[in-house]
């Protein structure tokens, strides 16, 4: 030091290297930047956001070679399990249908519903006669405007029983239009049964 | 940060980008900081990474720096030693860089040589050794200005 104080140079270099290091805290910069935290914070938000997109992106859409592939494996199962049942079918199908006693039975079954079905038809026709028998003379000449109404509902549903009587006679094993003429028959008994209480309060 | 940042870019205006960068950079990697330096180190390290990583795209894509932008305001320059703040200021951002960093972390931002060896990847010795490196520098720089401004006074 004591040289410091007595030679010029290296005085000069002493004190410069002491006000380098007074002046450099100078260098330290400070000014307001009120929207620098609020970029900060939205880019932040941003980013935050991205990062969730790409976490759903990885979920959700899957290639659409992925899709097909499993639809074609769905089809395969599919086309797999048909053969595989039509196989099944084939082999118990025709040895059920080949035993004679089976088919038999249900040839019988059928001609049996049809028995009871024509014997039903066949009350309702009976019953539907004694009506008509009873309500004819009113009938044919109706008295009053109610019968008259009457009258044309039993001719309409006559004509709607020939009808049906001659669709049954080109398919006899038809269920549902030997549903129909059973409901007719039934309404066509009601109606007479309605003509002659009508008589029976009259009188 | 801001000040840290200011001094390695050159002005405010890149300086806050640097800062907003540093701070994405923070929070894409925080899982990777596993404590074997201090938080505040690594944060200095990511900033000053970042502040080189920005210089070095803009000279590579010769962009013109950006004059300050309207609403950031400019860093207040200290009342006292003015002429020779700004001579330093000058002269430390001809430095070497590995120099100003040790420079502007030590004598201006305060960090201790410990704490600019881990900031800077560096060992200790090395840092102090680049800090005399650097004030030997400046003071010569400095001593160089001073001899021509006497001599175009004379």
């Amino acid at each position: 030091m004591e040289h410091v104080r007595e030679c010029p140079d290296c005085s000069e270099d002493w004190s410069l290297w002491q006000e380098i290091s007074t002046a450099a805290p100078g260098l330290r910069k400070s000014w307001e930047s009120s929207e620098l935290w609020p970029r900060i914070e939205q880019s932040l938000i941003e980013e935050t956001r991205h990062a969730d997109r790409i976490v759903r992106g990885q979920r959700k859409p899957q290639p659409i070679w992925r899709q097909w592939q499993a639809l074609a494996v769905c089809l395969a199962l599919l086309l797999v399990s048909a053969v595989a049942s039509w196989i099944v079918l084939q082999r118990s199908g025709p040895a059920v249908d080949n035993e004679p006693g089976l088919q038999d039975e249900r040839r019988l079954l059928t001609e049996q519903a049809l028995t009871e079905i024509e014997e039903t038809q066949a009350a309702y026709l009976r019953s539907i006669e004694k009506l008509s028998t009873l309500a004819a003379p009113r009938i044919d000449q109706p008295k009053s405007a109610l019968l008259g109404i009457y009258r044309e509902k039993l001719l309409l549903i006559d004509s709607a029983i020939e009808e049906l009587r001659a669709n049954i006679e080109l398919n006899r094993f038809n269920a549902h239009l030997r549903n129909e003429l059973l409901s007719i028959y039934r309404e066509k008994q009601q109606t007479l049964e309605e003509v002659v209480k009508d008589e029976a309060h009259e009188n | 940060m801001k000040s840290i940042a200011c001094n390695l870019m050159g002005n405010p205006t890149d300086a806050e980008d640097a800062v907003q960068e540093a701070f994405l950079k923070i929070y894409r990697n925080v899982k990777t900081f596993r404590g074997q330096s201090s938080f505040s180190t690594w944060v200095y390290r990511i900033l000053i990474n970042t502040c080189i990583d920005m210089k070095r795209k803009r000279h590579l894509h010769d962009v013109v720096q950006p004059s300050p932008v309207a609403g950031i305001a400019q860093p207040a320059l200290p009342a006292s030693n003015h002429p020779l703040r700004l001579t330093l200021e000058k002269l430390v951002g001809r430095l070497d860089a590995r120099l100003r960093h040790v420079f502007l972390l030590f004598e201006v931002e305060g960090f201790k040589h410990s704490e600019i060896a881990e900031i800077l990847e560096i060992s200790e010795a090395s840092s102090k050794h680049a800090l005399f490196e650097a004030k030997r520098e400046l003071r010569d720089r400095l001593k160089r200005s001073r001899i021509v401004r006497t001599s175009d006074e004379a």
